[in-house]
């Protein structure tokens, strides 16, 4: 009785393994064949804490670009009201 | 409405959400530091991803949580409950590294291994498509 319950599970387990393999993208899937859980698992936060630094990343740039185009926005606001109306 | 059966898509309903905030974040930001905005820009980020999956997932309800306990928000969202599977351990040495993604994604502190691993899918493939909205926002931006 334990060895089918062991089976369900381990059916359960090689599941959800190829499932954290398939979050992973192409580049971070390394090595032929299934790969220990611990590693994918691994992966997988180091994956994600690189998603989050994109985000921060991004954030800056948009943050820079939006200041640019804040005083682009004033100096239009100054030219318009130079322009006899 | 019934966001399953809506013509509109996840990635639509995020890039609205989230140029609304910038739009917002540009006119109420003209004279604020740099640091200040960016934090502002990150948390709309969170923010539009968490509400482009309707409250479908335990780590967008975490999410906004988070965003609405200053508002004094008390009201829960209908939460679908999903079918309590028997709870799966992986194996030995993976508890660390179980831990250490619940920490990573908002909301998942109690759930065993399947719930987990559902979540982290959902998070993950939310958080490409916000980052590729960003890319997209950028590229367009840094073209005018």
């Amino acid at each position: 009785m334990s060895s089918r319950r062991n089976r369900v599970s381990e059916e359960e387990i090689n599941e959800l393994i190829s499932k954290l393999q398939s979050l992973l993208p192409e580049t971070r899937r390394r090595g032929a064949g299934r790969a220990s859980a611990a590693k994918l698992l691994k992966e997988t936060c180091s994956y994600i804490r690189s998603l989050n630094r994109e985000v921060d990343d991004l954030s800056d740039r948009l943050s820079a670009l939006m200041a640019t185009l804040d005083s682009n926005s004033a100096e239009a606001e100054i030219i318009r009201s130079l322009l006899p109306s | 409405m019934d966001l399953e059966h809506s013509s509109i898509s996840k990635p639509m309903i995020m890039a609205f959400h989230f140029l609304g905030a910038l739009s917002h974040i540009q006119k109420t930001t003209t004279h604020s530091t740099f640091v200040c905005r960016c934090h502002r820009i990150r948390c709309a980020a969170y923010t539009s991803m968490a509400l482009s999956t309707g409250g479908h997932s335990a780590w967008s309800r975490a999410l906004l949580r988070g965003k609405l306990r200053r508002g004094g928000l008390r009201k829960r969202a209908v939460i679908l409950q999903r079918p309590r599977k028997r709870a799966v351990r992986l194996e030995e040495g993976c508890q660390d590294g179980a831990d250490v993604l619940r920490r990573l994604v908002p909301g998942s502190a109690g759930m065993d291994s399947a719930e987990l691993l559902d979540e982290t899918a959902d998070y993950i493939r939310c958080l490409e498509e916000q980052v590729s909205l960003m890319r997209s926002i950028v590229n367009v931006v840094s073209s005018l």
